[in-house]
């Protein structure tokens, strides 16, 4: 079943934590770093390595549970055992949760325990509506019981764990007994259901009941291939009904047709009976919605996010990452309680604002000439590959980086013209190599890029070049036969850094582009074990977008990897960092 | 009243103006000369008036991830080990501190704030710098690879406009001494000026609307010395979180504090 649950804090504490089977690595860490910590909270569930995990967030509290398994599991499961979890274990600290501070380890081994058990029991039932034995109700379930109760049920600590783990080692034979009974009896159903089957009586039809035409045709005859008085009974025709109709009579139909067509009034009015005692109800939430400390629900948050996001989609964020971030914000703000003199709709554009500015804020360093400065010292050579669709602007960016690396890190640096296809690439190149005096390598068109980026390198190393720049020619994501040769070109020259260069200008499709060339990359990719993506983006014509830079967020927020640079204008000075604060601000208007 | 009209009536017969004209030239003069008087006030209470208002009164934990920022949080505040994952959001407490058996060496009440170290979340820490009395910043000893972004976190620091302005002195916490491979204080504080030397010259090599890092740590030409080139005191000092061994952590809050 499952392997581990946790529970911690937002603060970092580990509360409780139980392993039943021990768990490889830590995905518990790699959870929290690589989707909480990048604004994917609308999710709860994941998948790392072999593991898969579910998790729930109690927002008044802060706190996370996580549940932690292999294979397949069902979710209603999962979802009770977490509910079920998460009010245990809010019950069972409720008095002494001071700010989530004071509570630095709980013990929770025997409260977890009954959870599971009662999880289990709900999907035993659920799986089979005859009703198995519960586990107390066996023989053994109860000799389990009285044993522990006599050795005083797992107590705190380590000793208590490994109590816990002996526990449930027998709760898992008896689970695996269970599950075989179970199996046996749903095998021995399936049988005695066939058998009833064969037994049944056929109608009878074939060969016995041929009758050739022409032949004279007797009254029983007629009245038996006359199928139109026929039979299906009544009773039969009413479950048919009920089956298909739902729940039968026309007039339901109707109510319910109606009752969809009004759907949103009905909604509303349902709303103001939720609010019992409705002026009131409505007045302090106004009042408090100014004064502060009213407690979002979904109801509150759903307008007001709903208008946000169709500001971010405005301003050219792809609608599926708008939609996730909202999800995201959603998840960590339902229960929250708002600050003193603030509104929701501020809260709200607070929490997006911060989640916004986490997710562009690069998660790893992006100095690329602190890089290449590094390299030269170890006395390597550093690459760059530079990839994209086509027309997004590699050649021209190169050319900038080429600009910033030669001029602001005194580097020596190649270019190497890998677009062996579209005419006039090389010639390019060429053309900036001139003005910006940098040495270019070129093997003229038809080539094969894998191979000539390859020489460009060695020829650097032999010829003390600090960094060797490559361009690529450009490509659609779908092209599998391009994808398959720029993946090879990475995989054979394995450069220091993949930049994925994107126009500014993109909206939903940035997402698409930038997916599919990173899954190219990594599914193609030299080494299945550790394989090589985007290692970052470069995003042009960045002046031309005004505000909608929401380009700039899809992309992030899709590959987790940083934006390295901005192309804002025609000159080779015109490169920039990106500021994250103020891509925000421009987002948020 | 009497003094106005009297010195209106002097400025009346000395400048040969009208008494109206007199009135209203003596309200200036003293309304200039109240300003002048707040001015100077200002001017010679402002500088040590600003800073102490500035500077504020909270210890900042920052660090890596995984360099023990949490756990260190609870010792000083409980005294007790807790088992810690990365923290998603920072946890900030006031609480007496227990430097030793004596009253006089406690401290009766620090608010510590504990920052989280992952990189997409300590670009915000910054934001925390005025409130900042000091700063205390764990490394994981043991962890080479990651000096590499303390240098980098350290280059940001050190390079902060409030950081300039309020010299908040920093303590470099090189936790997890009680591990074998543990390195040393001088290696590490070595290795941070060795990175943030080549950090130079590309920080130095500023883009386009690239903010903060503009101004170069250190003299130019001139080794990078942490100790001697940062714009703030700073010391180092060995603990270890896990075995309880944070005499001088207690050393440094109480200096600070004192």
């Amino acid at each position: 079943m499952i392997d581990a649950f946790y529970i911690f804090t937002k603060g970092g504490l580990l509360l409780w934590s139980t392993q039943l089977v021990k768990v490889k690595g830590n995905p518990l860490d790699r959870l929290i770093k690589e989707v909480l910590l990048e604004e994917r909270v609308g999710e709860t569930f994941a998948t790392l390595d072999v593991y898969n995990l579910k998790w729930k967030l109690l927002n008044d509290m802060d706190l996370f549970f996580v549940v932690v398994y292999q294979g397949i599991l069902q979710m209603a499961y999962l979802e009770g055992l977490l509910s079920m979890a998460a009010k245990e274990f809010s019950h069972h600290i409720a008095t002494s949760f001071g700010g989530g501070l004071n509570i630095k380890h709980v013990d929770f081994e025997k409260d977890f325990l009954r959870c599971r058990q009662k999880a289990d029991k709900e999907l035993k039932e659920s799986r089979k509506p005859g009703g198995m034995r519960s586990f107390e109700d066996t023989k053994k379930g109860a000799d389990v019981q009285k044993n522990r109760e006599e050795k005083g049920l797992p107590a705190p600590a380590k000793k208590g764990k490994s109590g816990g783990t002996d526990g449930d080692k027998e709760e898992d034979d008896e689970e695996e007994d269970a599950a075989v009974a179970e199996a046996r009896a749903k095998l021995a159903g399936g049988k005695s259901k066939a058998k009833k089957d064969a037994e049944a009586p056929k109608p009878k039809k074939g060969k016995e009941a041929r009758h050739w035409d022409g032949g004279k045709v007797s009254k029983s005859l007629m009245e038996e291939l006359d199928f139109s008085k026929n039979k299906p009974d009544e009773a039969d025709l009413a479950a048919k009904q009920a089956e298909f109709l739902g729940s039968g009579d026309e007039e339901d139909f109707e109510a319910e047709v109606e009752s969809l067509s009004s759907g949103s009034d009905a909604e509303e009015e349902k709303k103001d009976d939720g609010r019992v005692g409705g002026l009131f109800k409505s007045l302090t939430k106004g009042v408090k919605n100014i004064t502060g400390g009213a407690v979002l629900t979904e109801g509150d948050l759903e307008p007001i996010l709903k208008k946000f996001k169709t500001e971010l989609m405005t301003r050219n964020v792809a609608a599926e990452v708008a939609d996730k971030l909202s999800d995201s914000v959603r998840k960590s703000l339902v229960g929250k309680t708002t600050g003193r003199f603030t509104s929701m709709a501020s809260t709200v554009k607070q929490a997006l604002k911060e989640s916004m500015e986490t997710l562009l804020t690069p998660k790893k360093s992006i100095d690329v000439l602190r890089a290449a400065l590094a390299a030269k010292n170890a006395g390597r050579v550093y690459t760059i590959v530079f990839l994209g669709v086509n027309g997004v602007g590699k050649s021209t960016n190169l050319a900038k980086v080429a600009y910033y690396l030669k001029h602001k890190g005194g580097l020596d640096v190649l270019i190497c013209a890998c677009d062996t296809f579209r005419a006039g690439a090389v010639e390019q190149l060429k053309t900036h190599s001139r003005c910006l005096d940098v040495p270019l390598f070129e093997r003229g068109y038809g080539k094969d890029p894998a191979d000539i980026a390859k020489n460009a390198i060695a020829h650097a190393k032999s010829n003390g070049h600090d960094v060797v720049l490559v361009d690529t020619a450009g490509r659609m994501q779908d092209n599998e036969p391009l994808m398959r040769a720029l993946a090879k070109l990475v995989a054979i020259n394995s450069p220091d850094l993949v930049l994925f260069v994107g126009e500014a200008l993109v909206g939903n499709d940035a997402i698409d582009q930038v997916s599919k060339f990173n899954r190219s990359l990594v599914d193609l990719s030299a080494d299945p074990r550790n394989p090589r993506g985007i290692d970052g983006m470069l995003l042009t014509k960045y002046d031309t977008v005004d505000d909608k830079v929401g380009a700039a967020l899809s992309m992030v927020y899709v590959t987790g990897q940083p934006v390295v640079f901005v192309g804002t204008g025609q000159k080779y000075t015109h490169l920039r960092k990106m500021q994250a604060k103020e891509v925000v601000k421009t987002l948020l208007g | 009243m009497e003094t106005i009209r009297q010195a209106s009536g002097s400025i009346e017969s000395f400048l040969g103006v009208g008494s109206s004209t007199a009135l209203v030239l003596t309200w200036l003069v003293i309304l200039l000369s109240v300003y002048i008087t707040v001015q100077i006030f200002q001017v010679a209470s402002g500088g040590t008036l600003r800073t102490r208002r500035s500077r504020g009164n909270v210890t900042l934990m920052l660090g890596q991830c995984g360099a023990g920022k949490t756990a260190t949080f609870f010792r000083l505040r409980d005294g007790e080990e807790v088992q810690t994952v990365s923290s998603l959001q920072l946890s900030r407490d006031k609480f007496p501190i227990k430097a030793g058996e004596n009253a006089d060496q406690n401290l009766p009440s620090v608010e510590v704030v504990d920052f989280p170290g992952h990189l997409r979340m300590r670009g915000k820490a910054s934001d925390m710098l005025p409130e900042a009395r000091c700063i205390i910043y764990l490394v994981d000893s043991e962890d080479k690879p990651k000096l590499k972004d303390v240098a980098e976190h350290f280059y940001e620091l050190l390079t902060h406009p409030d950081m300039l302005e309020l010299h908040t002195p920093i303590l470099i916490a090189c936790n997890k001494s009680d591990l074998g491979s543990a390195r040393s204080e001088k290696f590490i504080v070595e290795e941070i000026e060795r990175e943030i030397e080549q950090m130079r010259v590309s920080r130095g090599a500023t883009l386009e609307g690239q903010d903060q890092a503009d101004s170069y740590l250190g003299i130019d030409g001139e080794k990078f010395k942490l100790m001697e080139h940062s714009p703030c005191p700073i010391q180092t000092c060995k603990i270890s979180a896990k075995k309880n061994e944070m005499q001088p952590l207690y050393d440094f809050l109480m200096e600070q504090y004192a």
